[in-house]
């Protein structure tokens, strides 16, 4: 008999401990986070090509693709840019396409981005210009995971004075969104917005 | 025997969890966020540069306060690019006779909407979450039950659809699958404030779980 009971009585614990676990009330809520960053330094693709003499152009002469590229290095230099830094781009298929024609890049921070686009020189002409993030901030990521964090809990708490209930404990985490990179990323626009997106269960109690 | 009284036991417990009714509604609110400011983009010929002072002078002289600043990483060769930003509706359309007049080239004209706020959130969620009790209530009703309590709430925002999950949001294609997603939806996207449409247009989503009892 007393084993009966002492059955009975742990079945009862299993039974309402499953129960239990199945109908665990919660409040899961996504914490949304976010940091403008701007760029640190920007990429400026151009080309350095001959030009030849029309009766339209000002020159009168051919200009060839070498004497293009010296005056194109030494406006470079004037702006205290060696010709070192001016690196080889990868041609692009639907571009401008000569024998003597090159695509090249240079990485400037924004103290010389101006200058460069302003640089009138023959057979030089800008295609592009692209932005790099290079130093994002270590701490960024912690910022906005807290800060998402934040929002969740916020939002979790007004939604429950709504319906006059309590937000409990945290039951679980997920991150969904993060991880930033360390690498440079090239972007088209100077700043871009960094976000960070946490989804977060609390315990719903009455 | 005591087979006979778990059995008992188990069949009780299931009995008891089968009367629990629960109802799962999925509450929604939209909402739009309005343009501040119109604003334009134009281009000028780096031959034609007097044409900005003879700009900045008229614009000057009809009440518009804003300047035109040069646009960053537009410059190239042959172009340069200002943007100018206008809240007045009316000065906003001087603008534009201004620029025909002076046979400026405006390449865009866009939409500043205001910037995103997560505090804002709120507020929809709570609206979303009156939404679901409406639609329990209703269904509740019909099953001549009543809602006793509510026993989960799942955020559901836009984003947060499965969808999205296996989209990198820090990629030029991610960032393009998005914005195609936006442009089917209709909306903008949360975090530009640029815009060549002068709402931005979001919905919040929230999954209520409510136990319901025979009445």
């Amino acid at each position: 008999m007393k084993k009966t009971i002492q059955t009975l009585i742990l079945t009862l614990i299993f039974s309402t401990s499953i129960y239990g676990q199945s109908t665990e009330r919660f409040i899961r809520i996504i914490g949304n986070a976010k940091k403008e960053i701007k760029a640190d330094k920007a990429k400026v693709y151009f080309t350095i090509s001959e030009s030849k003499a029309t009766k339209y152009s000002k020159n009168k002469e051919d200009i060839t693709y070498e004497d293009a590229y010296k005056e194109v290095v030494s406006k470079f230099t004037e702006l205290g840019i060696s010709e070192d830094d001016i690196q080889k781009a990868f041609k692009k298929l639907n571009s401008y396409n000569n024998t003597s024609s090159k695509n090249f890049y240079i990485e400037s921070d924004f103290n010389n981005l101006e200058k460069i686009t302003n640089i009138v020189a023959n057979g030089f002409r800008i295609t592009d210009t692209k932005y790099l993030y290079g130093k994002i901030d270590d701490n960024l990521e912690t910022e906005l995971s807290l800060k998402a964090i934040q929002d969740a809990k916020r939002k979790a708490k007004t939604i429950c004075n709504d319906i006059k209930m309590k937000v409990g404990k945290i039951l679980n985490i997920e991150v969904k969104e993060g991880g930033f990179s360390s690498s440079t990323k090239e972007n088209k626009e100077s700043n871009t917005i960094k976000t960070y997106k946490v989804t977060i269960t609390f315990k719903l109690i009455d | 025997m005591r087979l006979f009284a778990i059995l008992i036991l188990l069949l009780t417990t299931l009995n008891t969890n089968a009367q629990n009714i629960t109802l799962r509604v999925l509450g929604k609110a939209t909402y739009a966020e309005y343009a501040e400011t119109n604003g334009i983009i134009i281009s000028i010929n780096k031959s034609e540069l007097d044409k900005i002072t003879k700009l900045s002078d008229t614009i000057s002289l009809i009440g518009i306060n804003n300047k035109l600043v040069p646009v960053a990483g537009t410059n190239t060769t042959n172009k340069k690019k200002f943007r100018i930003e206008e809240k007045n509706l009316n000065l906003f359309d001087k603008l534009l006779i201004v620029c025909n007049d002076l046979k400026i080239k405006i390449d865009k004209v866009y939409y500043k909407l205001p910037e995103h706020k997560f505090e804002n959130e709120d507020k929809n969620a709570i609206l979303a979450l009156n939404n679901a009790t409406s639609q329990a209530r209703i269904i509740a009703n019909n099953l001549n039950c009543k809602i006793v309590k509510i026993l989960n709430i799942d955020d559901d925002t836009t984003l947060a659809d499965p969808l999205y999950d296996n989209i990198d949001m820090e990629s030029e294609r991610g960032k393009l699958v998005i914005k195609l997603l936006q442009l089917l939806g209709g909306g903008n996207s949360l975090h530009k404030t640029e815009s060549s449409k002068p709402t931005r247009d979001g919905g919040y989503t929230i999954l209520v779980t409510y136990k319901l009892k025979k009445t």
